[in-house]
């Protein structure tokens, strides 16, 4: 009985061949059906908690606000989120030597206080114009002190500029106005 | 070194296309551990929001995600309409973040606690109180690496 068994497997022998095509499709479909998910975003540090009050000049404060219907204040006047990058490259970078602005990039602090109802959505974008706004300011650092972008170039040079054009970004407690 | 010879000799020249779906199979039980990795059932409701200056997150054992958005429609008798926080599998209140902080801390080796990332994956159409609410306890346990989770924005 056994034998015989043994026998008859040995005559009709399963082609490899079938079984590759058979795990090729089952790899095609997980290739597929699955999404390596890779998370992007913007990386931020948050700053420690202290009680300290750090005394910023007035005149070296960028300061944003947003209200719970998701409009802003920049620096007192109503503005839109497309005008932040510009106008933070001009107070940073002040090309034309204005008292009210920034001597260096190093005194520069950008200042966000948003409402408790602000949405999401709209503290993001403000965040990503205000790093937009940077990395423009470190690439033409990077451009016109050595040459290259500042993704070109090594550590050491990127600590350099980071030092040079610091990212200082405050962010005051909300306000909490928000109808609810 | 005689005897090595031999067996040379013995062998077909012919590629045996037997071991090939072994390969293939290696190949699938590869892809099948490696991608069964998220384990959360999503809860919350999450759409990121758009962005241009991304960084994309290296390590992923060194990456814990916080979901802040409105419970599915399945869940909505449950935990309601308004916004709330998913850790792991679980809908949770702000101040169970300290836990979820030091219970990653625990599984990863010391000197890679520094490197240690919070994800923040929260609707667009949440409000700041509730994301706010998440940051205060962040800095308490003093996770201070944050991720805003945001998708490449299409011009």
């Amino acid at each position: 009985m056994f034998r015989n068994r043994k026998k008859n497997l040995k005559g009709n022998e399963v082609s490899p061949g079938a079984m590759a095509d058979i795990a090729f499709l089952l790899l095609i479909f997980f290739l597929v059906t699955t999404t390596i998910l890779q998370d992007r975003g913007i990386l931020v540090r948050l700053p420690p908690i202290s009680d300290e009050i750090a005394l910023i000049p007035p005149g070296s404060l960028f300061r944003i606000k947003i209200n719970a219907d998701n409009q802003l204040l920049i620096n007192g006047d109503y503005a839109q989120i497309e005008e932040i990058k510009e106008r933070l490259i001009f107070f940073i970078a002040n090309p034309e030597g204005r008292p009210d602005f920034v001597d260096s990039p190093r005194q520069a602090v950008v200042s966000i206080q948003n409402d408790r109802g602000t949405l999401y959505e709209t503290h993001l974008s403000v965040y990503n114009e205000i790093m937009s706004a940077y990395s423009q300011l470190r690439n033409d650092f990077a451009l016109t002190h050595f040459g290259l972008t500042f993704d070109q170039l090594d550590f050491e040079g990127r600590m350099l500029i980071r030092t040079e054009i610091p990212m200082v970004i405050s962010e005051a407690d909300p306000t909490d106005f928000a109808v609810r | 070194m005689s005897r090595f010879r031999k067996k040379r000799g013995k062998s077909s020249p012919a590629i045996q296309t037997a071991s090939l779906p072994d390969i293939i199979f290696m190949l699938l039980f590869f892809f099948m551990v490696v991608t069964v990795l998220r384990d959360a059932e999503i809860i919350v409701q999450v759409t990121t929001p758009e962005a241009t200056e991304l960084t994309s997150l290296e390590r992923k054992s060194l990456v814990n995600y916080i979901y802040i958005g409105r419970p599915v429609q399945r869940y909505q008798h449950i935990y309601g309409t308004s916004p709330r926080i998913q850790l792991g599998d679980a809908i949770r209140e702000p101040h169970d973040i300290r836990f979820f902080i030091e219970e990653h801390r625990l599984r990863v080796p010391e000197n890679q606690i520094p490197a240690i990332t919070s994800s923040l994956r929260v609707d667009g159409q949440v409000t700041m109180g509730i994301v706010t609410d998440v940051k205060t306890e962040l800095r308490k346990v003093e996770q201070y690496k944050v991720n805003y989770s945001a998708r490449p924005r299409i011009d």
